[in-house]
């Protein structure tokens, strides 16, 4: 090295290390408790099992009573996962716009309405935690209970744990564009909804609903273990298929699953070159 | 003089970052209402802080502000969203997001004034797309009013800024450094133009100005600031060439100008001001 002078120190690179370190002190007894061999896998005995089960899901059903059956289970899973997503927006776009920081007038001033603010803000927090933080699959089995078996349960368990995401990855998002908009608006006077819309959703709308979008998908994949608790929809079907040890019919199920994940994309693809 | 006279009165103004800088260090100041000043000073040297406590967007650590002979720090949340609707401030760097429309981003002035459910409509179909347009006009943008804001300059934008603000009509116009994007002959009409609008409606006018011989030509007042303390404060006549030098620690070299050669003087006499002003009083 040819530099003059005292050599250049990273000030961060001490930190950074560290922090890697701290990682992998972590990580390991992390797997070692989620018992994770992944050389078992190469295991040759394991693998013959992993195989013949595989085999079982060879050749895909085509039976037309079958499909039949999977077209209407499919449209009730595509029904299930849009009226709970839209539920769940419903639920959380108030209190993503409640729970977002860079649109509080308090944290300008005055201070008497910042503690209020606090405590509002941390209440719809709370909510939205409490919401996720039970599976749906609970929620599911709750409702089933209340409506009985079918698809009306599945939408709720959506609605609720669905909601909760939403409003939290909505606040997140609305907080980490530039709040610099929303501040300027807030000090000449606008009501907070206003500077939401006017000066937070035109930078965050692709990545809204984008994630919008992403947790549809979700959804989707959610209704099938609802389905097993009787929620209704192609995870119905896929448990009666699963109990009848039928490969073939999981198997069509499981293609049905990569066409919705597909027509997704797409449709996260548009929306997104349209909100562009 | 009563205190009731004064627009905005600053009194004895500090204010310490929360990074524990001291940007504005004592700071007294009295305006009446319909009146003009500039603040000019290096860079640094706390003008956007100055603003911004004048602004009500930034809590003074000590000292008082009045507004109209009230503290809008002690002032209900309601009273105080009702006073700020009528403080309009221009940003150096306009804080507009870059997918917003012109027009939505100038209507955008009267979210303070307008019922919330109108200014949602708005967004759908604007509410006053002419008076967007017309505050445009002023700063020769008006063709642009549908445009979006990402396909404007850095110095179209800034005036999109402008126009935001003279479409609010605030009663107090605070503008922060607002024509630093843009070239000489466009930041003199600029500044014209909330000069014109000060005067045609008697709101009062602070701005922030990097270039001496802007704030020369267009303000009755002048404010020197240096490392967040008043330096000088004295009607523009008043202020000698010397005493910006010394301001800006310049000695022998040239102050920061925009260069307005054809409107304002090149060499002066050592302690005298030009000042031309065409058109106006």
């Amino acid at each position: 090295m040819a530099a003059a002078g005292a050599p250049l120190h990273d000030p961060a690179a001490r930190g950074r290390l560290t922090a890697a370190l701290l990682a992998l002190v972590v990580l390991w007894p992390l797997l070692a408790l989620a018992e994770f061999k992944p050389w078992q896998l190469f295991d040759s005995a394991n693998a013959q099992v992993m195989l013949n089960f595989l085999a079982g899901f060879w050749p895909p059903a085509t039976g037309a009573e079958f499909l039949a059956l999977l077209v209407r289970a499919t449209l009730e899973t595509v029904a299930i996962a849009t009226a709970g997503i839209a539920l769940a927006f419903v639920v959380a776009v108030p209190l993503a716009a409640v729970a977002t920081r860079s649109l509080s007038v308090g944290r300008i001033g005055p201070a008497r309405t910042r503690k209020l603010g606090t405590a509002v803000r941390t209440g719809a927090r709370a909510l939205l935690t409490f919401l996720r933080a039970i599976p749906e699959i609970v929620w599911a089995l709750v409702f089933v209970r209340a409506l009985g078996l079918g698809p009306g349960a599945g939408v709720l368990a959506l609605a609720v744990t669905y909601g909760g995401m939403l409003g939290k990855v909505y606040t997140e998002i609305l907080e980490s564009g530039d709040t610099r908009p929303a501040r300027a608006l807030l000090e000449a006077g606008s009501p907070r909804v206003a500077a939401l819309f006017y000066a937070l959703v035109p930078g965050a709308a692709q990545e809204l609903a984008s994630y919008t979008v992403y947790r549809w998908e979700c959804a989707v994949r959610a209704s099938v273990v609802m389905g097993f608790v009787g929620a209704g929809g192609l995870g119905q079907l896929m448990d009666q298929s699963m109990k009848m040890l039928n490969g073939g019919e999981a198997s069509t199920i499981l293609l049905t699953f990569l066409a919705l994940v597909i027509v997704a994309d797409a449709l996260s693809a548009v929306i997104r070159r349209v909100l562009a | 003089m009563s205190a009731t006279e004064d627009h905005l009165r600053l009194a004895d103004g500090e204010l310490v970052h929360p990074n524990g800088q001291r940007a504005l260090r004592g700071v007294s100041l009295r305006l009446s209402a319909g009146e003009r000043a500039a603040v000019v000073g290096p860079s640094g040297a706390g003008k956007t802080t100055l603003i911004r406590v004048l602004g009500a967007s930034l809590r003074p650590t000590r000292g008082q502000l009045e507004i109209s002979g009230t503290d809008p720090w002690q002032l209900a949340a309601g009273a105080l969203r009702r006073l700020r609707s009528g403080i309009g401030i221009v940003h150096q760097s306009p804080p507009i997001p870059p997918r917003l429309r012109v027009v939505t981003a100038v209507l955008a002035g009267r979210l303070g004034t307008r019922p919330a459910w109108q200014s949602l409509l708005s967004l759908v179909a604007p509410i006053d797309a002419e008076g967007a347009r017309a505050a445009l006009a002023r700063l020769d943008l008006g063709e642009r009013v549908f445009d979006r804001c990402d396909r404007l300059s850095g110095g179209q934008l800034q005036r999109v800024g402008i126009a935001r603000v003279l479409y609010q009509q605030p009663a107090l116009l605070l503008a922060d450094e607002p024509v630093s994007a843009l070239d000489p002959t466009l930041a003199d009409a600029s500044v014209g133009a909330l000069v014109a609008e000060s005067e045609a409606r008697g709101a009062t006018l602070v701005a922030s100005l990097h270039a001496v011989d802007l704030a020369l030509k267009w303000f009755p007042r002048l404010i020197g600031m240096r490392a967040g303390e008043i330096v000088f404060d004295r009607p523009t006549a008043a202020v000698t060439t010397a005493m910006l030098h010394e301001l800006y620690a310049t000695e022998g070299r040239e102050l920061p100008r925009q260069g307005v050669d054809a409107l304002v003087e090149d060499v002066r006499p050592p302690n005298v001001v030009v000042l031309k002003r065409p058109g106006c009083q």
